[in-house]
């Protein structure tokens, strides 16, 4: 089963993608507030880059508790 | 044996209505039956359990070009329930006392089709010589939360609590008038995703959207994007669900195509979202403008009522000039059902600086703190 770390991976490497920033320092702790660009246009197509790259799908409460890169982290694991 | 609800389908291809239909009837098609003459009468069962019920009626009148909308009027054992103009592709939504009906004996509903015509006078090469009325899919008669001594009142305005604004901002959800109430919300620094925050959708396709969960609304095929003339700001459009909505983005800066795969799916995730926030209890849904009757708001809060019994919808228009006073203040229409006033919605050229910031802060704090003070 996959784990926490390569979930963080995982997500790391997405918001790299999304944000253009192959240096970008990802942490658990990470919100929409420490990423310039971050707004909740980005939050929507970061949270369905996720769904697609591990084949789940969030619920409407489970996306609402989404702000920092732990919680969707948490989130996946939760869902695998 | 009485029954406790109701529901008739008048087309051929699913219809049950041949127990129910009398006189003022047409042959059955597809997926409707026409009433036809004068009058057209149903003759429903017993009917028993509920003080008060809702009437729900898919009805679309004949509407030959250059005539007006035709009228309806609605009897139900003798009384007279109501009389208006249906509008095409707006559902109708009736509250029937239960004391209209009888528990013992059948429940007669006698149609009227006060502007019924023939289409051989009104339109040419027309040889239809039946006096068409409406159209009728389907009628449903079942208990209601509604009250049939429920009267509209205001709602009194709270002094004092604990709740920030961005806070009771993100209690609600926009059904799409525009994006007033999103900049609304942004102005009270939070920034809830929804499918309608910035977007702009008729009422017949937003009652249809909410009929159908949206489906299909992801078909990127639906969906095109278009450069404004001044800027390049691009605004997606939706063919089927007419919907226009503002993407943020400027042509400029990307792939059409590509964001246009974007953004279907992105718009398939947001209907998603808000699917679940009705099926929830967690959001107050608000629409403003193009529900002008009480019986059509009734039919917006009926559609929300499939997903969840409990939803609740505050409607806002604009006060009108003999009764100032409503300015800010909500009326208790129904359980659930709200309509605040604004003094004016803001000019769709320029709504960041034209809305009335207090006035929304003001019915949204009114409905917030008393809906909370239900549960």
């Amino acid at each position: 089963m996959i784990g926490e770390s390569e979930i963080f991976e995982e997500i790391t490497h997405l918001l790299r993608e999304i944000f253009v920033r192959s240096d970008m320092i990802v942490s658990p702790e990470t919100t929409d507030g420490d990423v310039p660009g971050w707004d909740s246009f980005k939050h929507i197509e970061i949270i369905i880059a996720i769904e697609e790259k591990f084949k789940i799908k969030f619920s409407t409460r489970e996306v609402d508790g989404l702000i920092s890169v732990g919680d969707l982290v948490r989130a996946v694991r939760l869902k695998l | 044996m009485a029954v406790k609800e109701i529901s008739i389908r008048f087309g051929l291809e699913d219809g049950n209505c041949s127990e129910y239909i009398g006189t003022g009837w047409s042959v059955a098609e597809r997926s409707f039956r026409w009433s036809h003459g004068n009058e057209s009468v149903l003759a429903l069962p017993p009917i028993t359990g509920a003080a008060s019920y809702l009437l729900t009626c898919n009805i679309t009148p004949f509407h030959p070009q250059g005539r007006e909308r035709q009228e309806l009027g609605i009897d139900i054992n003798g009384f007279d329930v109501d009389q208006f103009r249906p509008s095409i592709g707006v559902p109708v939504a009736i509250i029937v006392p239960g004391k209209m009906l009888s528990a013992e004996r059948k429940n007669i509903i006698t149609l009227r089709n006060y502007d019924a015509c023939v289409p051989s006078h009104v339109v040419s090469k027309q040889s239809d010589d039946r006096h068409l009325g409406f159209a009728w899919r389907s009628l449903a008669l079942a208990p209601s939360a509604y009250s049939e001594f429920a009267r509209p009142g205001l709602l009194p305005e709270l002094v004092g609590n604990d709740f920030t604004v961005g806070e009771i901002a993100m209690a609600f959800q926009s059904l799409g008038q525009n994006c007033e109430f999103g900049m609304f919300q942004r102005r009270c620094n939070v920034e809830p995703i929804g499918l309608l925050r910035w977007a702009y959708i008729v009422p017949p396709k937003l009652l249809s959207g909410l009929m159908s969960r949206f489906e299909g609304i992801d078909d990127t095929s639906a969906l095109s994007l278009k450069a404004s003339k001044l800027g390049g700001h691009l605004t997606g459009h939706h063919t089927i669900y007419g919907l226009d909505y503002h993407t943020f983005l400027m042509e400029a800066d990307v792939d059409v195509s590509e964001t246009t795969l974007k953004e279907s799916k992105r718009i398939g995730f947001l209907a998603r979202m808000l699917i679940g926030q009705l099926e929830g209890n967690d959001k107050i849904f608000v629409r403003s403008k193009g529900f002008s009757t009480l019986r059509e708001l009734r039919t917006l809060h009926l559609a929300m009522h499939v997903y969840n019994p409990a939803a609740r919808l505050l409607y806002v228009d604009e006060a009108p000039p003999e009764a100032r006073e409503l300015i800010g203040r909500v009326e208790w229409l129904a359980p659930g059902l709200y309509k605040g006033y604004v003094e004016h919605f803001a000019p769709e050229q320029n709504v960041p600086d034209y809305f009335c910031f207090d006035v929304w802060r003001r019915i949204c704090e009114t409905v917030f703190l008393f809906d909370r003070s239900l549960h």
